[in-house]
Formats: C-alpha cells, structure tokens, sequence
C-alpha cells in the first residue's frame, strides 16, 4: 500500500518519470478536454440545443455566478483559471468510482502545484488589477509593522490550500483502500458515495477559497 | 517525501495546458454561445419592444378613431333624432291636416247624403202624398164637385187679364175649330149653355165648340185651343202643386231628386 500515487512509477529515466499521479492527471485532461471538444464542436446558437450543451452551459454558468459571488466583477476574466480547478478537482474525485483509479489530487504534489497556481495567480491578477505599487501596498496594511503577517499568511494559506485537498482526496482514497481489504463489499460503496460528496466539497472549497484570494488581491482601496 | 518535484512541476505545466485547452475548447465556445444567443434574445426583446410599441400607437390610434367614430356617431344620432323629430311632426302635421279635410269631405259628402237621401224621401213623400191625394180627389169626384168647379172655371175666365183674352182671341181666330171643351163627366145641356155663355162674354166667342170627356182630368174642366190650354181641374191642380213644391225642393241647398 503506497500514500501517494506519485509512489507508482511507471516509467523512470533519472529524475525524469512517469508516475500514476502525471499519468491520471493525462487521462482526466484527455477526459475533460475531448469531452467538451465533442460536446462544443456543433453548439448550436439558437434557442434550441442539446442536452450536452444544455449541461455544459449550465456548469458554465454556475460557476461564472458562484465566482462573481465570491466579490469578482467579472467572472468571465477568472473563469478559465478558477472553472479549470473545479473540473479538474471535481473530475478527480468522480472518477473515484472507477476501478483501480486512484485521484491525481491524493498526491501532495498535485496539490501542491494546484496551490502554487493560485500563489502565482493571485499576485498577477492583483497586479494587473491595482498596479505594482497597489498590489504591494496591500502587504503593508493596515500597518507596515503587519508585513510579515502578512507574507507567512499568503505562504500558510498556500500551504493550507495544497494540504487540505491533499488530505481529505488521500485520506478518502485510504480509507477507501483499508475497508475494501477488511470488508469487501458494503463499506467501500458507502465510503466512495461519501468521498464522491466529499471530492466535490473539496473542488468548491478550493475553488471559492481560491476566488476568495484573488478578489482580495483585485480588491482596490 | 510525499512531495516529488518533478511531478510537482509537470503537474503545473500540465494545469496551465489544460487551462489553456479548456478555455480553448470549453469556455470561449461556450461563452460565444450564450453570448449569441443572449444577442438573439435581446434583438428579439428589441424586435418584440418595437413591434409591442407599433402596436400600442396602433392600438392609441384605433382608440382615437374609436373616439371620434363614437362623437361621429352620437352627432348623427342627434341630428337623426332631430330630423325624425321634425319629420315625425311635419308629417303628423301633414296628417291632421289631410285628416282634417276627410273628416270635412266625410261631413260634406255625409250631409250631401244626407240632404239627397232627406230629398228623395221628401219627393217620395211627396208622390205619395200626391199619389193619395189623386186617388182620395178620384174617389171623392162626382157631378157635384165637377159643377163646382165649372163655375169655378168660369169665374175665372170672368177674371183674365185683357193681355190673355187677346191671345186667346188671336189663336181661336187662326183655328176656330180647334176650340175643345174636355171635362171628367160629362156636362148635360145647361152647363154646356152656361159655359158658352162665359166664353163668349170673356170674347172668346167659338162658332164649333166641341165637348168631349176627359177621364184623366179626375174632376174639372179643361179649354184647348191651338198653342193654348186653359184648365181648372184636379190633376192640373195637383200638377201644380207638384211643380211647384219641386221649385221649392230646388231652390234649397238640398238638389232636389227626379
């Protein structure tokens, strides 16, 4: 039994390899990608469409309102980066359901480079937003004295961001993994209905949380 | 180590592609979608707000021509009611009038009626009073009343007028044969004698003087000549006076009957 799927390495040449973390991370681009390329190559722009279309659009939408609730004013700016890390989370934690699949966000360095985005992210958003000098000034309020605070709070948040995914996706696969071995049938449904709920829980958190950052940083005074 | 960095930073790269791929292949499509379909929309929420405001100014114009179709209309309705007002009474008018006269024709046409029917009942009357009175006057007739009325007759040849006795006197001259003395009895030698005698002093002195019964005369004694008749008896009595209640009868308003 391994704790990451970064510990399945497939192939290996040096330091460079081929672990089941990049390569589930490959199908699940594959999936999303050839998915909405299927579903958007005949979108229709009358007042009739399919129903592929009619899901797509309603996703699409939806995550436009949560994240102009969040307090970003236009959501169609963000949507490519914050849609993009619900489905990918989202996606990671339905395909759960599949046999011997294990989510690419149960490894700490999936999370990790998902929340290294969103540290890169929130900075340029904030900049192209309020400016260098606006975006700075930022870390100096309400006070100068509050500078440091203010840095360990970006890089703890950060860091809060890439374990929290990282934990619940890994300790929902474990627990997963532990019942199937000791009770092969009834448990693990039960426990991957729970984690399906808990990996879309954990998509919008991450997501929201990640909205939450950047209008904080777009935020102008 | 949970963290492996190289998979740390392929799986950035590979998040950065797939933001790439996604809006390439999800969002921007999408959006253009939604965005082509909420410009549809709002063409047709343009299309329908113009074609609704059309119809509101049609609606306000049809209410206005709706307005003035009903002032239209009540101004007809009064001028119609006036006009049938003043028909009505013109012709009702026309009607007393027209009535009026009837009702005087009806009354004229009616006394007319009246009068001729008054009339000939009166005539009626009168023929029958006449038709009774000659057959009473033909029953009652006898010598007697025809000796009274050959004195009668010859008194008044004692009273003609001078004018008359000189007709007379001409006409028996120009036809002394034509002298006829005609009576409803016949008169015996005496009163034949007598009434000589006063033709003769009246100067109407006939040489042939004929006697001859006259039955139709019902009582009396009739003098012919040519062109001449002198006459008292009951049947020209009673001529007499049916010529003259008829001049009566017609010199009223009433025409008299035949």
């Amino acid at each position: 039994m391994h704790l990451s799927p970064d510990q399945l390495i497939f192939w290996q040449v040096g330091f460079v390899k081929l672990n089941a973390t990049i390569a589930y991370t490959w199908g699940l681009m594959l999936l999303l990608v050839a998915g909405s390329a299927l579903v958007t190559r005949r979108l229709k722009y009358g007042t009739e469409r399919t129903g592929w279309q009619n899901l797509l659009e309603m996703i699409v939408t939806m995550m436009a309102q949560q994240i102009g609730e969040a307090g970003l004013r236009q959501p169609q700016r963000y949507l490519g980066f914050l849609g993009t890390l619900f489905l990918f989370v989202a996606a990671a934690a339905l395909c759960t359901v599949l046999p011997f699949y294990e989510p690419p966000t149960g490894s700490l360095s999936t999370t990790a480079a998902l929340a290294l985005c969103v540290l890169t992210a929130v900075p340029l958003y904030g900049i192209a937003d309020q400016g260098w000098r606006g975006y700075l000034k930022t870390y100096l309020e309400p006070t100068v004295i509050m500078l440091p605070f203010n840095i360990i709070s970006e890089v703890s948040r950060t860091m809060a961001l890439a374990v929290r995914l990282f934990g619940n996706m890994m300790s929902g696969a474990m627990i997963i993994a532990i019942l199937l071995a000791i009770t092969p049938f009834l448990f693990p449904v039960v426990m991957t209905l729970l984690g399906l709920l808990t990996g879309l829980v954990q998509a919008y958190i991450f997501c929201i949380l990640a909205a939450v950052y950047i209008a904080a940083a777009t935020r102008s005074t | 180590m949970l963290i492996d960095w190289f998979t740390v930073a392929v799986q950035l790269l590979n998040f950065l592609v797939l933001v790439w791929l996604m809006k390439r292949f999800l969002y921007q499509p999408v959006l253009a979608a939604i965005a082509a379909r909420e410009s549809l929309i709002a063409a047709e929420l343009a299309d329908a707000a113009a074609r609704q405001g059309a119809a509101q100014q049609l609606g306000a114009e049809f209410a206005a021509k709706h307005t003035a179709f009903d002032q239209q209309r009540a101004a007809l309705m009064v001028d119609a009611v006036a006009a049938a007002k003043a028909s009505n009474a013109a012709l009702l008018q026309q009607g007393q009038a027209a009535n009026t006269a009837q009702r005087a024709e009806h009354a004229a046409a009616l006394a007319a009626e009246q009068a001729r029917i008054c009339a000939g009942i009166t005539l009626q009357a009168r023929d029958e009073v006449l038709a009774a009175v000659r057959q009473a006057l033909a029953d009652l007739g006898d010598e007697k009343l025809e000796a009274a009325m050959v004195r009668t007759f010859m008194r008044r040849l004692g009273q003609l007028d001078a004018a008359s006795r000189a007709s007379l006197a001409a006409a028996l001259a120009a036809d002394p044969g034509s002298a006829e003395v005609r009576t409803a009895f016949t008169l015996d030698a005496t009163q034949q004698a007598a009434l000589s005698a006063a033709l003769g002093a009246a100067g109407i002195a006939a040489q042939t003087l004929k006697f001859g019964p006259a039955p139709d005369l019902l009582c009396g004694i009739e003098f012919r000549l040519k062109g001449w008749s002198l006459a008292w008896n009951l049947d020209q009595y009673l001529q007499d006076f049916a010529q003259r209640s008829g001049s009566l009868l017609q010199g009223s308003p009433v025409p008299a009957a035949a």
